[in-house]
């Protein structure tokens, strides 16, 4: 091994969380950023995305022994799945991180969210509240430019307007807000999302493609591959297809260096005062119970026994029905409105918190329209006009909804290292145990009942409910934030308990997963971090 | 950056052609079809006077790689045979959906050029720009 290398700060992993630290750092002290996938041109990956037979979130994205990671075609050739439940969230490989296939959806958390235990006797509380975060969810939306609606946001309060003005709600929005006005469901609002109304970071203004998961065409939804070239302008150094296979420790327990491989073959080291984790929920854990040494023969920040432990995702109740009248979807965002009302509220001592997405991409998800609609319209006979009207008609009227639920944090789920299956680079492939309990199970029953209340509101037949949880593509809190050393990963400054120099980033930190998408808060915390991390290094 | 945004993307993948150079030699002669006549089947079956020659090769090419050759110039020649509907139906679907199931799963002859686009005139295909804010109101007619 004749490479070395050295900085202050090392990130391994970039994505959102890694690229934020990265540009904040970069100006005053030295960065290395390490990413164990390939740089992500868009126009190869958006070339992909046309040649692809089916349109799944992670089709553009190049996957194979060097690169590997969950397609959703085939999640198992990448995860090891003890069961009993299938885990179905993915992430992928490469400079950006799964940003890349993010929906772009930037809702903050509710304060209920940060203390679920002492309101109602659940899960546990988190080391931090909505007041603390509250400023770095301002700073978080105008990094990643959220646009979002004026006004004060009834569950989530907020300390000044979004950096954009919001996206127009769509007309499948509209629609189901007429037909839902005065019921428990009234209130259909714009969802904040990274997605530009208007020119903004020199990235476009959303130009209506639809297909913001996989690919954005036209980088009009933020992605992280921004603050990775940003970081990079000002002076970090990034290293792509560097796989990180350990870290060692000296007697202290201190982070001494990163055992870094190339995917093209050759390996070097790097040495840093400071090393950040920000590889994602199974990456982050998997490469700390790899580096289990003789003084931490149960892997790196493992003292609490929590590594890998506590997998969540939001399990989600997908519905769909054909309404009596066109609601022209396939047209503009994947999601602009949702329901926020059940996020919020005292019935979640009893059952879970959801969130009602309302989708703008017809029965796409759940049954794999539009090509599923006109093979049906086929088998039924139809030819020529009267087939072309019937898909037109057919279509044009369906709407689906998926409700997002929150799992309770349970130390069976998790993420460990397979005991015979290794990759490319002779690390042991992730294993994943999961199962949903009975909250979660309530919470997917309450979704449904609603969702048959929505479709029926809306005079929708044909409606349907799914009989499986679907994946929000949301991996959470396998690396859990708290102050007790003996129960959780890393402190409230997202430093481990077990290491002063080694620091976590991302949705593994989470010590509960509410309903929120993920990544805004991922961002805050980031940036929250970014001046503990900053004194660490000094 | 550089975006692909042609209309016309056909996917003539080398595997189909490479599977075909493998199969042993036919001890008699099979019946088979050429695009022309495979042109005529699809406009009779799809009802549709004006379906494009090139996309017509891409797919009797994919058809003919899973061995379908003759039982489409049975088609086309109204011989009477019990795959017939089966066939036919393929061969709509995949003028409409641009795919063509295969052992492995679907194989995409073309994205943009599936008939099913032009059906849901309303709209295009995901992946292609339509303008910001357009999809507040019902289309335009």
């Amino acid at each position: 091994m004749s490479e070395r290398y050295s900085c202050d700060v090392a990130i391994i992993g970039a994505g959102v969380a890694g690229a934020l630290l990265a540009d904040r750092l970069a100006e005053d002290l030295s960065v290395i950023l390490l990413e164990a996938g390939p740089r992500i041109e868009r126009g190869e990956a958006y070339g992909r995305f046309l040649d692809a037979p089916i349109k799944t979130p992670t089709a553009p994205y190049l996957e194979n022994d060097l690169y590997p990671f969950p397609r959703l075609e085939a999640l198992d050739d990448w995860y090891v799945q003890a069961g009993p439940e299938t885990f179905a969230a993915s992430y992928i490989k490469g400079v950006g991180g799964t940003t890349w296939h993010w929906l772009g959806t930037s809702l903050r958390f509710v304060p209920d969210d940060f203390r679920l235990k002492s309101r109602f006797g659940r899960g546990l509380d988190w080391p931090l509240g909505y007041d603390e975060l509250e400023p770095w969810y301002a700073e978080a939306e105008l990094e990643l430019g959220v646009a979002g609606p004026v006004g004060e946001d009834p569950i989530s309060p907020r300390s000044g307007p979004y950096p954009l003005p919001q996206i127009p709600e769509s007309f499948v929005d509209r629609t189901l807000a007429k037909a839902l006005a005065g019921s428990e469901w009234a209130d259909v609002r714009a969802t904040p999302q990274a997605r530009n109304s208007r020119p903004y970071q020199d990235r476009p203004t959303c130009c209506g493609s639809a297909s913001c998961i996989p690919i954005c065409p036209i980088g009009a939804k933020y992605d992280a591959s921004l603050h990775c070239d940003r970081a990079e302008a000002k002076g970090a150094r990034l290293f792509d297809s560097a796989v990180v296979v350990g870290l060692d420790t000296d007697p202290d327990g201190a982070i001494t260096e990163a055992t870094v491989r190339r995917a093209q073959g050759g390996a070097f080291t790097l040495r840093a005062k400071v090393f950040v984790l920000a590889a994602h929920g199974i990456e982050s854990p998997r490469l700390l119970l790899n580096s289990a040494n003789l003084g931490f023969p149960k892997g790196l920040a493992n003292g609490s026994g929590q590594v890998g432990r506590n997998l969540m995702d939001h399990p989600v109740q997908l519905s769909w029905g054909l309404s009596p009248e066109p609601l022209w979807p396939w047209r503009g965002p994947i999601s602009t409105a949702g329901i926020e009302t059940p996020r919020a509220g005292d019935f979640r001592a009893e059952r879970p918190a959801y969130r009602v997405e309302i989708l703008n991409s017809g029965w796409s998800w759940p049954t794999g329209a539009p090509a599923s609609t006109v093979r049906a319209l086929i088998a039924q006979g139809l030819r020529g006009e009267a087939l072309d009207q019937a898909l037109r008609d057919r279509t044009a009227r369906q709407l689906a909804v998926s409700s997002l639920t929150e799992q309770l944090p349970n130390p069976e789920n998790r993420i460990d290292l397979d005991p015979e299956l290794t990759d490319h680079y002779g690390v042991p492939r992730p294993r994943i145990h999961y199962a949903y309990d009975d909250y979660t199970r309530s919470g997917l029953a309450t979704a449904r009942e609603s969702h048959q209340e929505i479709f029926e509101r809306l005079g929708a037949s044909e409606i349907q409910h799914g009989t499986r949880p679907q994946s929000a593509q949301h991996i959470m809190g396998t690396l859990r934030m708290g102050q007790d050393p003996t129960s959780s990963v890393v402190d409230p400054d997202l430093r481990t308990h077990q290491h002063r120099n080694l620091f976590v980033l991302g949705s593994a930190v989470f010590p509960t997963g509410a309903v929120a998408n993920p990544t805004l808060t991922i961002a805050a915390l980031s940036l929250r971090a970014a001046e503990p991390i900053r004194r660490a290094a000094a | 950056m550089t975006i692909d945004t042609r209309r016309r993307r056909l996917l003539l993948g080398t595997a189909g052609a490479a599977l075909t150079a493998l199969l042993p030699l036919p001890l008699y002669a099979e019946r088979e079809i050429g695009v022309d006549a495979f042109l005529a089947l699809s406009q009779k079956l799809t009802e549709k006077p004006e379906l494009d020659h090139s996309l017509a090769a891409a797919y009797l090419k994919a058809f003919k790689a899973l061995g379908k050759g003759p039982a489409l110039a049975d088609l086309a020649d109204a011989h009477p045979n019990a795959a017939d509907k089966a066939l036919a139906e393929a061969v709509i679907g995949a003028w409409y959906t641009g795919l063509i199931s295969v052992d492995s799963g679907l194989r995409l002859v073309t994205y943009d050029d599936a008939l099913l686009w032009q059906s849901m005139d309303y709209t295009k295909p995901p992946g292609f720009c339509d303008s910001f804010g357009a999809w507040a109101k019902a289309p335009a007619g």
